[in-house]
């Protein structure tokens, strides 16, 4: 009876994230800025089955893993593409509840310790808000994540079979897989330096998964880890804003308060005081990340998110620490008031930031009028360049069906950083010559200017504008496009 | 079938060295590969004609040539052959040697049957290896002296005996190569002869902390933590010449095996830590002399793999089946992109034409240099030994529309001809067909187009008032 009752409270869990997921992203009709370079690759897919780095509309070839676009191409047979695109990546980020729920259990033999942290996994404010509405791989890369972990702490000749393909699902998904295997190298390491041992089981598996990863990476990913270094396996450019923006407090609201502060007490207490095999896996993992984050080879957020639902798992035990000294104190009956009241807290701590910071998307999501002004472009003549905004380039190749001139995903040619100069050149120079001289230069025929990219340049408008070289041909309250006109001669 | 082992093994490292050639013959391209053997051929041309200078006049402000004792090899045998064949023919017949004497070597240490096969064929099939014994340079030579004198001094007697001292005079010439190769010799010779355990303890502790502390001057004063820059020059799936990344999974794994018999494997130790201490500053030197000691660590990595036994057997079967096909995928790919480097009839065909026209600097690409030294008779602005204020200024002419910067640039080197072909217009260089000086190209007043075969081209700049006409 009692595993029936924590079956139905981790079900309502599951259900709670995802419905308010469904909530928020059913709230807007558009995506985040990132989740459009990945509808484009679901379109592609979608036409002839057979993936590309090299889209056509698309200024240089980007590298991807093609399994979460495949997925989701695959599920668009049977469903509306928009419905797909907004349902199946927020099912598939929930599922963290389920995995936290085992793993957790796996490590602190507790069902309500468990709970605690099915649930705090599934509230991570940065998961929630970096996955609710942006068509991420991260939806599909984070349960296979905390699957495989649970494998691998499970790991026997009989779950050997599901580990490989979970690891080969994780590898074709994202190249992040390599934080999986470097955390598990890390693991071996730290088992060393506190005087344990890996058993043969998980030397065999850490071995045979850091030569597979390692190969499927370099196989799709030799040529931009060469041009742009390891960031490019987070694909985003990180950006040095994030990383001069950032404060303490911030990151820790972003991870949720209880779970950051369990993660920290978890990580102190079982690598400076007591040796738990189990623990060590992720606390790997983690510092991993933290490594990663201090030399700013990932981007904050996707930092960030990591660590989140690694401290949203080691919670459990800090939890289950926390009830089994309870129990022993003269306010043992009181254990259930505590956790009503850890509830409560995690509620308007982390859940409603969740929340919070989904609904207030703002700065990461196109208004409508953008979004207008992109698919007015389609109806143009196809196979022109259109030039946008760096975050805007997706949206000319999947609205717009239009080539782009740039966008914020790394490529595989070199001349981004060029690229990213022309680009401040066009909208900020002063000079006509010069701003039209590089617009020849990419055979620019369209420009779409939202306000949003001009305002965040302290613009109003084109400083070298002039109606002969300009002809506006669309305008709303959030977008100009103009049509580019003149052409300069050596 | 033991005693078959070494013929099988210098035949198929006879196959793979001369893969390479056999592929460009085939696809009629010229059977000479790669940038570097042309400059030691031209060296050697002029030993033979007996006019060799002391500084080499074919690059803006000259420079000493840099020749030793495998350029004279090179002559003599080129006598006899031909250039061309020459620079096929040495290092071809010097890699097996190297690969016949490893073999025995190994043999005097007591590593034989599976573990000497493993090592053996992991050498023959690394890319360093491939790389050092298929394209004509000195260290082709300097590595069989290397070889034959450890295999010599290591046979019983030491270096009081006949072998001993035999060795002793096949290593001496190695230090004429150059000081990294002298100190080299001092490596090789501190650890064949440190006997006592203590000492040999020492020594890896010395040569420990000089790894561990070029790590870390490295990594701190040079470069932002990642060597991206050195992994791209070591690893050859990423593009450079080294070892696979399998080679250096297993080389990892090889040194954990035998890191308790440390003492044991003293003078393999020595040797990879102070080669991986040079490959931070030096990473072209160490690589050719890393392949023989990654094999080394790297067969033993595999044996050890190989024969353990495994809790998962499936795991096992699939570990040893990826790397399997992880270093064969290496080692073809690195043949391929071998069989496939230039020079190309086309370009030869274009810098033979530059040949007959009047004398003036050449710029273009430094991976073209040496090509337009040999075939052209031309000074460059830049070859592949040079970097630096010339190396920043010729890409500020690539990439420059600016017609007056560009002009000044070209005034100030005296440059003639630009040479651009298609690897520089797909790429190498330039992305785009307007980008930079191709743009500045339609100035007709200012550059004129002399020559032209598919996309290779070559231009002739008028720009300079102190050019005699």
């Amino acid at each position: 009876m009692k595993l029936r009752r924590e079956a139905l409270i981790l079900l309502a869990v599951f259900l709670a994230v995802f419905i308010s997921r469904l909530v928020i992203s059913f709230g807007s009709s558009n995506f985040t800025y990132d989740a459009y370079f990945n509808i484009r690759q679901v379109q592609v897919i979608r036409e002839s089955w057979v993936f590309t780095f090299n889209d056509e509309l698309s200024y240089a070839p980007h590298p991807f893993m093609p399994l979460f676009h495949y997925l989701m191409a695959f599920l668009s047979i049977f469903f509306p593409i928009g419905f797909v695109l907004k349902v199946v990546p927020n099912f598939l980020a929930s599922l963290v509840v389920f995995l936290s729920y085992f793993l957790a259990f796996e490590i602190t033999r507790d069902r309500l310790a468990a709970l605690f942290s099915a649930m705090s996994a599934g509230f991570v404010p940065v998961f929630f808000f970096k996955t609710v509405n942006s068509v991420s791989e991260y939806s599909l890369v984070t349960p296979l994540f905390l699957l495989l972990v649970y494998l691998f702490m499970r790991l026997n000749a009989n779950n050997l079979v599901l580990f490989l393909f979970a690891l080969f699902a994780l590898v074709l998904s994202h190249p992040s897989a390599i934080l999986f295997v470097s955390g598990l190298s890390f693991y071996v390491f730290l088992l060393y330096v506190i005087g344990a041992r890996a058993t043969g089981n998980e030397m065999e598996t850490i071995l045979f998964s850091l030569i597979s990863s390692v190969w499927l990476v370099f196989l799709f990913f030799k040529t931009p880890l060469l041009l742009h270094g390891m960031s490019v396996l987070w694909a985003g450019i990180p950006s040095p804003v994030q990383f001069s923006n950032f404060n303490i407090l911030d990151g820790i609201s972003k991870i949720g308060i209880l779970t950051f502060f369990a993660g920290i007490f978890i990580s102190h207490r079982y690598v400076f005081e007591e040796k738990r095999k189990d623990m060590h896996v992720l606390i790997s993992l983690s510092f991993v990340v933290l490594i990663l984050l201090i030399v700013r080879l990932v981007s904050l957020d996707t930092g960030l998110m990591f660590l989140g639902i690694f401290f949203a798992v080691m919670s459990g035990q800090a939890y289950k620490l926390l009830f089994d000294y309870l129990k022993k104190t003269h306010i043992s009956r009181s254990v259930f008031l505590v956790a009503v009241f850890l509830i409560a807290v995690f509620i308007a701590t982390s859940v409603l930031t969740s929340i919070s910071y989904a609904s207030t998307n703002f700065f990461d999501e196109p208004s409508d009028g953008e979004v207008e002004a992109f698919e007015w472009l389609s109806g143009v003549e196809p196979g022109q360049v259109v030039f946008a905004d760096v975050r805007e380039g997706s949206m000319v190749t999947s609205i717009s069906f239009q080539r782009n001139f740039i966008d914020n995903r790394f490529t595989l040619s070199d001349d981004m950083g060029r690229r990213m100069d022309d680009l401040e050149v066009i909208f900020s120079s002063q000079s006509q010559i010069a701003a039209m001289e590089v617009l020849e230069k990419y055979d620019v025929s369209y420009m779409v200017l939202t306000r949003r990219a001009l305002a965040s340049r302290n613009l109003s408008g084109l400083r070298y504008y002039s109606q002969d070289c300009f002809e506006p041909v669309f305008e709303n309250r959030d977008a100009v496009i103009y049509r580019t006109l003149c052409r300069v001669t050596v | 079938m033991r005693g078959f082992a070494l013929p099988v093994l210098l035949l198929f490292a006879a196959l793979l060295l001369a893969a390479p050639f056999f592929i460009r013959v085939y696809e009629g391209k010229n059977p000479v590969f790669g940038e570097e053997p042309y400059y030691h051929a031209r060296i050697a041309k002029h030993m033979i004609s007996g006019d060799l200078s002391a500084a080499d006049t074919l690059v803006y402000n000259e420079r000493p040539y840099y020749f030793g004792p495998y350029h004279v090899f090179l002559a003599s045998l080129s006598k006899v052959v031909g250039i061309d064949s020459a620079s096929l023919v040495l290092p071809f017949l010097l890699g097996l040697v190297s690969v016949a004497f490893f073999y025995l070597l190994l043999g005097n240490f007591g590593i034989v049957g599976s573990r000497r096969l493993f090592i053996s064929v992991f050498l023959v099939i690394s890319p360093s290896f491939l790389s050092a014994f298929t394209i004509s340079n000195p260290n082709s030579l300097a590595i069989p002296l290397y070889i034959v004198g450890i295999w010599l001094l290591s046979m019983k007697g030491g270096f009081r005996s006949f072998t001993g001292i035999l060795g002793l005079i096949v290593l001496f010439p190695t230090i004429l190569f150059g000081f990294l190769n002298a100190m080299l010799a001092i490596v090789i010779m501190i650890g064949l002869f440190t006997v006592e355990e203590r000492k040999r303890a020492s020594f890896l502790v010395f040569f420990s902390v000089v790894f561990v502390s070029a790590l870390l001057y490295y990594l701190v004063f040079f470069v932002k933590l990642l060597p991206i820059g050195l992994l791209s020059l070591v690893v050859s799936d990423l593009g450079g010449s080294g070892f696979g990344a399998f080679s250096l999974i297993l080389l990892v794994s090889g040194v954990l095996f035998t890191w308790g018999k440390k003492a044991s494997y003293s003078l393999p130790y020595y040797v990879l830590l102070f080669l991986l201490s040079i490959l931070f500053f030096y990473g072209s030197f160490a690589i050719p002399y890393l392949s023989f000691v990654v094999a080394f660590f790297s067969g033993l990595g595999f044996h050890a793999l190989v024969s353990r036994d495994w809790n998962l057997p499936l795991l096992k079967r699939l570990t040893i089946l990826l790397v399997f096909c992880g270093l064969l995928f290496s080692t073809i790919s690195f043949l391929s992109r071998l069989s496939s480097s230039g020079p190309d009839i086309l370009t030869v065909n274009a810098l033979l034409y530059l040949n007959g026209r009047e004398d003036g600097i050449v710029l273009s690409h430094y991976s073209n240099g040496f090509w337009i030294e040999y075939f052209a008779g031309k000074p460059v602005l830049i070859d592949s030994f040079l970097a630096g204020k010339r190396y920043s200024d010729s890409n500020e002419i690539f990439y420059s529309r600016n017609l007056d910067v560009t002009r000044r640039l070209l005034d100030r080197y005296d440059v003639r001809y630009i040479l651009i072909d298609e690897e520089m217009r797909s790429g190498k260089v330039w992305s785009r067909e307007d980008e930079g000086l191709l743009f500045l190209f339609r100035n007709n007043e200012t550059f004129s187009k002399i020559y032209e075969e598919g996309r290779l081209a070559i231009w002739e700049y008028d720009g300079s008032s102190m050019r005699s006409s």
